[in-house]
């Protein structure tokens, strides 16, 4: 039987001085941060991108507590921040783009449980052009959402850790992101 | 069929499958540029302190001597005894050891020490880890 660890097990292993633990996250992990960080700086850049999440990952993984949050919910958290960093640098995207600060969050509340869409509009993103190309046009904090809960495995809980913002909030901007991207269709 | 996340799934970007070693490589290479960096400090702040350590032991002898620290010491095997004024003597030999020259040369040797150890423990930390769990 295969007995597969924790990223919380590999990051306190690497703590405790096993240096082969931290090279086990960094093959976990690399994938995932290279599709998400593709997502926001172009695949020309991803790379460079995923090789600096990491470096600061392991120059801070001293400051890691599994208690507060799961290792998938830090090092995207620190994702997230490069990708910030790197588009203001740029100027490629506004700042704002990235927060949401006139919508009703209230509104968000009441929010129906919309994971999926009508069958037919679902045959449509089947078109995997098409999906990159709706994906490319989306608002970046609605695209993010998608990205992470769709493509990253994440909850909504685990989402709003990463962004910073209030459940309601993420679940806001799915449906929003949603709802746009049945308007595109 | 499929649902949103199915369909997702399908257009994520996949790496080079060379990425992942590339990036160890890269932090590992990070992780021993510090090492060698804490190696040089410590041995140098291990160096300097050995330095100054040899003098102040020097010094801190001289100081015993002169303060008769060894005379009255050596009044306990003379065979005079100091019986029943063992408090006097205790009070004096107290009274003549040379008290700041003494922690000076103690922290001194406790710098020397710390650096030695962790300048051994940057220049060898799979020997001293596999040690630390065999315990």
């Amino acid at each position: 039987m295969s007995f597969r660890e924790t990223d919380e097990e590999l990051a306190r292993q690497y703590k405790e001085g096993e240096k082969g633990a931290f090279k086990l996250l960094v093959e976990r992990y690399t994938p995932l941060l290279y599709n998400y960080a593709a997502r926001f700086v172009g695949r020309d850049n991803a790379e460079d991108m995923v090789q600096d999440i990491f470096i600061k990952a392991w120059r801070n993984i001293g400051r890691f507590d599994p208690d507060k949050a799961s290792w998938k919910t830090w090092i995207f958290t620190i994702s997230r921040n490069r990708v910030t960093d790197f588009l203001r640098k740029k100027k490629t995207i506004s700042f704002s783009d990235l927060e949401n600060p006139n919508e009703d969050i209230t509104f968000s509340e009441n929010i129906p449980g919309e994971d999926n869409l009508p069958s037919a509009e679902l045959e449509k993103l089947e078109d995997k052009e098409l999906l990159e190309e709706l994906l490319q046009k989306l608002r970046p904090n609605y695209r993010e959402v998608l990205v992470l809960h769709y493509q990253e495995d994440m909850t909504f809980e685990e989402i709003g850790k990463v962004l910073g913002k209030p459940l309601n909030t993420v679940k806001s901007d799915h449906f929003r992101a949603i709802r746009e991207l049945r308007k595109m269709l | 069929m499929k649902d949103l996340k199915d369909i997702f799934t399908s257009v994520k970007y996949e790496p080079r499958a060379e990425l992942a070693t590339r990036v160890w490589d890269r932090v590992l290479s990070r992780m021993n540029r510090g090492r060698t960096a804490r190696l040089w400090a410590f041995s140098a702040t291990g160096m300097l302190s050995l330095v100054v350590l040899v003098p102040a032991v020097a010094s801190l002898l001289g100081d015993f001597a002169k303060s008769g620290f060894y005379d009255y010491f050596s009044l306990l095997f003379s065979g005079a005894g100091v019986g029943s004024y063992w408090k006097d003597f205790v009070a004096s030999l107290a009274d003549s050891l040379p008290t700041a020259n003494i922690i000076y040369t103690l922290a001194l040797s406790l710098v020397f020490a710390l650096s030695i150890k962790y300048a051994l423990r940057q220049a060898a930390p799979e020997w001293l880890t596999n040690a630390r769990h065999a315990h």
